[in-house]
């Protein structure tokens, strides 16, 4: 693995393997990272949803990322918050990463699309302690905590 | 072997890992006490069903944290170093893990959950941790009652914790 700072919400890697975890298949992707990698590394995995170029069907729960404004996209891209996966760290491309982050109103934008999720999509972050950790994070990062 | 056990166990190992040779009792007590603040806050529930937490003179403290000690003790899984200082009257007791911890049976999402707060609180000193512990509702439940001195041995309330709101919201199906 290179030489890297440790990853943080809203950082954009780039995986050569980006591995699903509800269906196990793999493939190159972006991914917009959830949780820090503080929370995580000893999982050896980055908590992600995937970024895809593919415009998906429902709109509500995804955050559309131009690629004018994150110049390392080469298409229009979208986070999709209803694709959250633990991924191996194992499967990121060698070489600088993450290749970029969030810029901040974006993040805020990112975090109600996130919350939305957390209650309507049945995945890995409804286990009560996940989705607390990822409030916290989140609410932390955005400086939202009292 | 019992859940604060085990919590005592990952807490001493994940101190390990980020070069931490051993935790004080002070330490130990302040950790898991706010492990259980923050359960209730995050995730609205108790991390330590079993576990009760008194007010002690510096703050929250549990005798089942003795208990769970001793056993990890007798199972060859922790050693107590004991130490003092000439400008402090009391003893320190260093909690060292001496053993690889076994198979722990915290789900994926306790484990991540555990280590996104213990890599804020491990690094704290003592005086943060015990700022940080008074901080909380039922510290400030219990020090606001206190008009004569310290009310030693009193049981901390855990129902006095809010919820965070926006985990509240997300159980409400709000967003």
């Amino acid at each position: 693995m290179p030489a890297r700072g440790e990853f943080s919400i809203g950082d954009i890697p780039f995986f050569d393997d980006y591995q699903f975890t509800d269906t196990g298949k793999s493939a190159k992707h972006f991914g917009l990272v959830l949780l820090p990698e503080t929370s995580t590394k000893y999982e050896g995995s980055l908590l992600c949803c995937v970024i895809t170029s593919k415009k998906p069907k429902r709109l509500k729960l995804v955050l559309y990322l131009q690629s004018s404004s994150y110049d390392f996209l080469s298409k229009d891209s979208y986070a999709c918050f209803d694709r959250k996966d633990l991924v191996s760290m194992r499967g990121l491309e060698n070489g600088k990463q993450p290749k970029g982050s969030l810029k901040k109103p974006d993040l805020q934008k990112a975090y109600r699309k996130l919350k939305k999720s957390l209650y309507v999509i049945k995945d890995l972050a409804s286990e009560p302690y996940l989705r607390g950790t990822i409030i916290y994070q989140w609410k932390k990062k955005l400086g939202l905590l009292k | 072997m019992k859940k604060l056990e085990e919590l005592i166990l990952f807490i001493l190992d994940r101190a390990k890992k980020k070069g931490i040779e051993d935790l004080s009792l002070f330490q130990l007590f302040k950790i898991s006490y706010l492990i259980q603040v923050l359960s209730f806050k995050y995730a609205g529930k108790s991390f330590l069903e079993d576990v009760v937490f008194i007010r002690h003179k510096n703050g929250p403290i549990s005798i089942s944290i003795y208990d769970a000690i001793e056993h990890l003790e007798n199972e060859g899984y922790i050693k107590v170093k004991k130490s003092k200082k000439e400008d402090y009257e009391y003893e320190r007791h260093g909690h060292e893990l001496v053993k690889k911890i076994p198979k722990l049976s915290f789900k994926k999402g306790e484990r991540i959950f555990l280590d996104s707060f213990l890599s804020e609180l491990l690094p704290l000193s003592q005086r943060k941790l015990k700022e940080y512990a008074y901080s909380t509702e039922p510290m400030k439940e219990i020090t606001q009652q206190e008009r004569k001195g310290v009310k030693k041995g009193a049981v901390l309330n855990f129902t006095s914790v809010t919820v965070d709101p926006d985990v509240v919201d997300a159980y409400a199906g709000k967003g």
